[in-house]
């Protein structure tokens, strides 16, 4: 199983999505059996420039057979498990809303704190 | 003209119309057709990365009175245009984008994102049987016809569904229409039930006990068929 980031290409052209705007509409590269788990939610909307490409790319991230190719467009980086959680975690942390709600990475969520009765 | 001759000869030509809801399409993703005064448009949902404001979600604007006259129930770009500036932070946001080379974002209209749910309802609960009715849908989203319980389901395309990279969430989004009559309320789309109504706009969050004021925004465009 392999850790990896993937970003978004045109559906037809299959240019990567910083490189040239999107006419088409986008895509995520053809990962052998890409499992999404997260993105970079945090970090969206993601800016564009004048032509209508992205300023910066939008990470999505999940695992992979051992072996596919991960050297195809729109895949970003590769990770070892324990670079994947801390930055899973970093991604859980940054959407908190306020201090005092309670998250569950394992959803990504955060839930208002329950008042304890008297 | 075919649309590879005026490629070879320059100059724009249009794109193949979609075929499949959910596919790549015109900078976004096809969303179904609507009818607006006669004129079918394919409906274009923005990339969620790039036309959706990923927090907490924004007023639409403020509650101060004054009507704006954005009332169309099926037009979004008018109102979007009637809205466009940064009083309005949903429509002004949307109408400044530049997608994939399109700057014709726009904040969808009650009847456009009725549509949208009917396609990509992400989850699997109950719907409200009191909303859905729309008469500018076209088939096969059926025509003035409320939800049942049970349709739409949720969405076949597994992006778009509760968890996908493209999905709405089971949140509340704004449209860009006021409601006529009472400028303190704009209306509103549920992604969990389909529930279409009017929420107060800019009223505080302790005034309006849910914080429903607070809600997401996701722009559209549209392309004439």
């Amino acid at each position: 199983m392999i850790y990896l980031s993937i970003t978004n290409i045109d559906a037809v052209t299959g240019v990567i999505c910083t490189a040239e705007p999107m006419r088409t509409g986008p895509a995520l590269p053809c990962v052998k059996n890409f499992v999404y788990e997260w993105a970079n939610e945090s970090k969206w909307p993601v800016a564009t420039t004048s032509t209508g490409a992205y300023v910066n790319a939008p990470l999505y991230f999940g695992i992979c057979d051992d072996d596919a190719d991960v050297s195809l467009v729109g895949v970003v980086s590769t990770y070892t498990s324990e670079e994947y959680a801390a930055l899973k975690t970093a991604e859980h942390l940054a959407r908190r809303p306020f201090p005092s709600w309670v998250g569950n990475e394992d959803t990504m969520s955060w839930e208002p704190p329950i008042a304890q009765q008297n | 003209m075919s649309g590879i001759l005026q490629s070879l000869i320059g100059g724009t030509y249009p794109l193949p119309p979609p075929t499949t809801i959910g596919q790549a399409y015109g900078g976004g993703y096809y969303g179904g057709q609507l009818v607006e005064n006669g004129v079918t448009y394919y409906l274009v949902v923005s990339p969620k990365a790039s036309g959706s404001n990923g927090g907490a979600g924004s007023i639409w604007g403020p509650n101060d009175g004054g009507a704006t006259y954005a009332y169309s129930k099926f037009d979004g770009l008018a109102n979007s245009n009637t809205l466009n500036s940064a009083t309005y932070p949903p429509a002004y946001y949307c109408r400044g984008l530049n997608i994939g080379g399109y700057t014709d974002w726009y904040l969808p209209a009650p009847y456009e994102i009725n549509t949208l749910y009917w396609y990509f309802k992400p989850g699997t609960g109950s719907n409200n049987t009191s909303s859905g009715s729309n008469p500018n849908a076209v088939s096969p989203q059926p025509v003035d016809t409320f939800y049942t319980l049970s349709s739409p389901g949720q969405t076949s395309i597994t992006d778009f569904r509760t968890g996908g990279t493209e999905t709405f969430g089971l949140n509340n989004y704004w449209t860009s229409s006021e409601r006529e009559g009472v400028p303190s309320a704009a209306y509103a789309q549920n992604f969990d039930t389909g529930l279409n109504y009017d929420a107060n706009v800019g009223a505080s969050q302790a005034a309006n006990d849910k914080g429903s004021n607070q809600l997401k925004t996701r722009a559209i465009r549209k392309v004439r068929a």
